[in-house]
C-alpha cells in the first residue's frame, strides 16, 4: 500500500502566556500515523483530546499560541516526498487544494452569506487556476456539482436559502473541485440531523470511491467512524492509544479506553446495562505521570503511573499503547 | 398506571417577519399525550420538530395557542399564583448546555442554597446542607468536592449531574431533561443517562427526556413519541416503535442512524429536502414530499391517528 501523509514524531502543543507564567498544553503528543492511499482513515476521541490539532498539524495551519514543538509531516505526492514545514509558503500553498484539501468543523458557516453560492465557486477557481472566463468557471463548477449528484440550480441560491445539510454539502463540493487526493475532514456530520447525517456520509463516500482518493475523518461519533472509515486511530489526551481496522477495532478492542469507549454505546436490540469509564478526562494542561488514562483505567499497574507506553503492534495491523499488553 | 402529566390538543404557532409579511410557522401542531408516574418518556426527533418548544410550555416558558397541559388532572396555566408554584416544584428541568446553566462568576452551592431558601424548602443553612449533601449522593458528587467552588472547576460531565441535582432539590416528581447528554463526553455519557433510569428506578421520579438520539431512547425510554415537523407520527412502547417503526418517516430516522458495527452498512440511498422551510407549510401530511409511499390524498387531507400493535400511528398506510 502506498503512503500518502506520514507524521514522524509530531509534537504540538499550545503556548499560553498566563499572568507571565508560561502554560502548556501539550495537544498533540509524539504521533506517528501513515495513512496509506485509497482509505477512510478514521481519528477517534472526545472533545479536547487533540483530534482536530492533529489534523491542523497535518494540514499545515499552526498559528499562534499554537507551536510546532518537534517532528514532520511528510506528503507522498508524484513520487516525490514534501517535508511540509521545510517548504516555503508558495509551494505549500500549491499543494494545498490540488494535493490536500480542509473541510474544517463548522464549514457550513464559510460560505459568504452576501453572494450566490456560484461567486464563491468562481472566486475559489479563480485563485487556483486563472485565466479563465467567468462562464467558464461556473461551467466547471455546474459540473463538478452534477458530478457529486447534487442539484445544480443551487449555484443561484444565497447560503440562507440552503438547509444545513445542503451547505455542508456544498462546502464538501467546494473543498473537492480540484479533485484532491487526501480530504481532512474535521466532524463534518457532527450538528446535522440523523438522516442529513446520512446523506453527508453517503456524499462523502461517494467522492472517495470515484476518486479512490483518501480521506482522514475526524469525529467522536462511533457510529459513524463505524459506516465509513476503514481503519481507526483512537486519541486520548494528546497520545494515538491505539489504531486498527475497523472491524478488529470493534470486535476486539485492546485498550482499557477504547473497550469503554465501544463496550458503553447503546444499540437496539440490547437493553443491557452500559457502563462509562469512571473518573473525566485529564485536561491536555495538567496531564497525569505516566499513562494519561490510568487514574481512570480499573487494571492500572504500578508501571503505569511513572512510564508512558508507547505505541507498538501486539498484532499484525493492530497497534496499541498500554503496558497490560506488554504483560501478557 | 396513574397519570402524571397529560398534554391535550397542543399547538404552538410563532408568527415572523414584519407587519407586512407575516409567515406563521406552527412548531406544534395539535399534539396530545400522557406520561405516567414513574416512567421514562421520551420525544424524539430532528431539529425543528417541536420538540423543545413543548417542553418550554410544559415549564411555562412559553404560552401554546391553544390546548392544555394538565398536572395531576389539573390545567396548569389557570392554576393561582401560589398552586402554580407548587406545581413549578413538582417539575424540574434539566438543560443541554452543562457549561451555560450556572453563571461563571458565581459558585455553584449558591444556587443550590437560594432554590430551597426561595422555595422555603429550608429554614437555615444546616437544614439546606444535609439536603444538597443527600441529594448530591444520588448523583454520585460528594459534598466536599461541591462546595465553594465556580462552575470553571468541574467537568462537563460533573456540572450535567450538578445540574441534576439541583433539579432534584425540590422533591419534583417530573424532571423534564432537554438533551441532557449531547454536550457531555462521549465515556461519561452513559453515566448520565443511568442516572436517569436510576432516579426512575430509585426515586420514583418520571423524565421526560427529550432527545435526537435513538440509540440511548431505546436504551431508557419506556414510552417514546416521534415528532416531525410538529406532529407527533408515531407514539408507543419504545421497544415496538424503534424495534418495528410503521410510520414511513421513523423507518427513515432509524434506519439513518450510524450504528457502531462495521458489519452493519446502508444498503439504500437518501433524498434529502434542499430547503426545510417548505415542509412545515405543506398541507396534509408533513412528510409527504420525501415519502416513498405517499398516495394522492396525503397531499390533501391530514392524516389521523391510527392504532397499530398497541402504537398510534399518523398516517394513512394504517387506515
Amino acid at each position: 500500500m502506498q503512503t500518502v501523509i506520514s507524521t514522524k514524531e509530531l509534537k504540538s502543543y499550545y503556548v499560553l502566556d498566563v499572568f507571565g507564567r508560561e502554560k502548556v498544553v501539550k495537544a498533540v503528543d509524539d504521533i506517528n500515523i501513515d495513512v496509506y492511499e485509497n482509505e477512510i482513515y478514521g481519528i477517534a476521541g472526545e472533545s479536547g483530546c487533540g483530534k482536530s490539532t492533529l489534523l491542523k498539524a497535518i494540514f499545515g495551519i499552526i498559528d499562534p499560541p499554537l507551536r510546532l514543538i518537534a517532528g514532520k509531516v511528510l506528503y507522498f505526492h508524484n513520487e516525490q516526498v514534501y517535508d511540509l514545514y521545510s517548504l516555503n509558503s508558495d509551494s505549500r500553498r500549491s499543494l494545498r487544494w490540488k494535493f490536500i484539501s480542509y473541510v474544517p468543523q463548522g464549514s457550513m458557516n464559510v460560505l459568504n452569506p452576501v453572494v450566490k453560492i456560484k461567486e464563491t465557486f468562481k472566486d475559489f477557481l479563480d485563485s487556483h487556476l486563472k485565466g479563465k472566463t467567468k462562464n467558464e468557471y461556473y461551467e466547471m463548477a455546474k459540473e463538478h456539482l452534477t458530478n457529486l449528484g447534487l442539484p445544480p440550480k443551487i449555484l443561484e441560491a444565497y447560503p440562507h436559502q440552503l438547509s444545513g445539510g445542503m451547505r455542508q454539502r456544498v462546502t464538501i463540493a467546494l473543498a473537492t473541485l480540484l479533485n484532491p487526493k487526501i480530504i481532512i475532514a474535521d466532524e463534518p456530520t457532527t450538528a446535522l440531523d440523523v438522516v442529513t447525517q446520512r446523506g453527508v456520509i453517503q456524499l462523502l463516500r461517494d467522492i472517495q470511491s470515484t476518486l479512490m482518493n483518501t480521506i482522514v475523518l475526524v469525529t467522536h461519533d462511533m457510529g459513524v467512524q463505524a459506516t465509513m472509515s476503514t481503519r481507526i486511530a483512537v486519541m486520548y489526551a494528546g497520545k494515538i492509544i491505539e489504531e486498527a481496522p475497523t472491524t478488529k477495532l470493534f470486535q476486539d478492542p485492546k485498550h482499557p479506553y477504547t473497550r469503554y469507549l465501544i463496550h458503553s454505546l447503546p444499540k437496539f436490540g440490547d437493553k443491557s446495562k452500559r457502563s462509562s469509564a469512571p473518573g473525566s478526562p485529564p485536561s491536555l494542561a495538567a496531564l497525569p505521570p505516566g499513562c494519561a488514562f490510568h487514574p481512570r483505567c480499573p487494571y492500572a499497574l504500578e508501571k503505569c503511573k511513572s512510564e508512558i507506553p508507547a505505541l507498538r503492534s501486539y498484532e499484525p495491523d493492530h497497534k496499541t499503547a498500554c503496558w497490560l499488553m506488554e504483560e501478557r | 398506571m396513574k397519570k402524571l402529566l397529560e398534554v391535550q390538543n397542543l399547538t404552538k404557532i410563532y408568527s415572523m417577519g414584519s407587519i407586512f409579511s407575516r409567515t406563521k410557522i406552527t412548531a406544534v401542531e395539535d399534539i396530545s399525550f400522557t406520561v405516567g408516574e414513574p416512567e421514562i418518556f421520551t420525544l424524539a426527533g430532528e431539529s425543528g420538530c417541536g420538540k423543545t418548544t413543548t417542553a418550554k410550555i410544559i415549564l411555562g416558558f412559553e404560552e401554546q395557542t391553544s390546548g392544555a397541559v394538565m398536572y395531576k388532572d389539573e390545567p396548569i396555566k389557570n392554576l393561582r399564583r401560589g398552586d402554580r408554584n407548587k406545581v413549578l416544584r413538582e417539575i424540574q428541568a434539566v438543560f443541554q448546555n452543562p457549561f451555560s446553566t450556572f453563571n461563571p462568576l458565581r459558585t455553584v452551592d449558591s444556587y443550590f442554597y437560594e432554590t430551597l431558601i426561595n422555595l422555603k424548602i429550608a429554614s437555615n443553612r444546616k437544614e439546606a446542607e444535609k439536603k444538597i449533601a443527600e441529594k448530591l449522593q444520588a448523583v454520585g458528587l460528594s459534598f466536599e468536592e461541591f462546595s465553594q467552588r465556580y462552575p470553571s472547576e468541574f467537568s462537563g460531565g460533573q456540572l450535567q449531574r450538578l445540574s441534576i441535582a439541583r433539579a432534584l432539590l425540590t422533591d419534583p416528581s417530573l424532571i423534564i431533561a432537554d438533551e441532557p447528554v449531547s454536550m457531555v463526553d462521549a465515556s461519561l455519557r452513559m453515566s448520565i443517562v443511568n442516572l436517569f433510569k436510576d432516579l426512575k428506578e430509585r426515586y420514583d421520579v418520571s423524565v421526560i427526556y427529550i432527545t435526537h438520539d435513538l440509540t440511548t431512547a431505546y436504551y431508557i425510554s419506556d414510552r417514546m413519541a416521534v415528532m416531525f415537523r410538529g406532529n407527533i407520527v408515531e407514539m408507543g412502547p419504545a421497544e415496538e416503535v424503534l424495534s418495528n417503526p410503521k410510520h414511513p418517516y421513523t423507518r427513515l430516522l432509524r434506519e439513518s442512524v450510524p450504528e457502531p458495527d462495521p458489519e452493519k452498512q446502508w444498503t439504500t440511498r437518501v433524498h434529502l429536502a434542499e430547503s426545510e422551510h417548505e415542509e412545515y407549510l405543506q398541507t396534509g401530511c408533513k412528510f409527504v414530499a420525501r415519502c416513498p409511499l405517499a398516495m394522492e390524498k396525503c397531499r390533501k387531507l391530514t392524516p389521523p391517528h391510527f392504532e397499530v400493535n398497541g402504537t398510534s400511528v399518523k398516517c394513512f398506510l394504517y387506515e
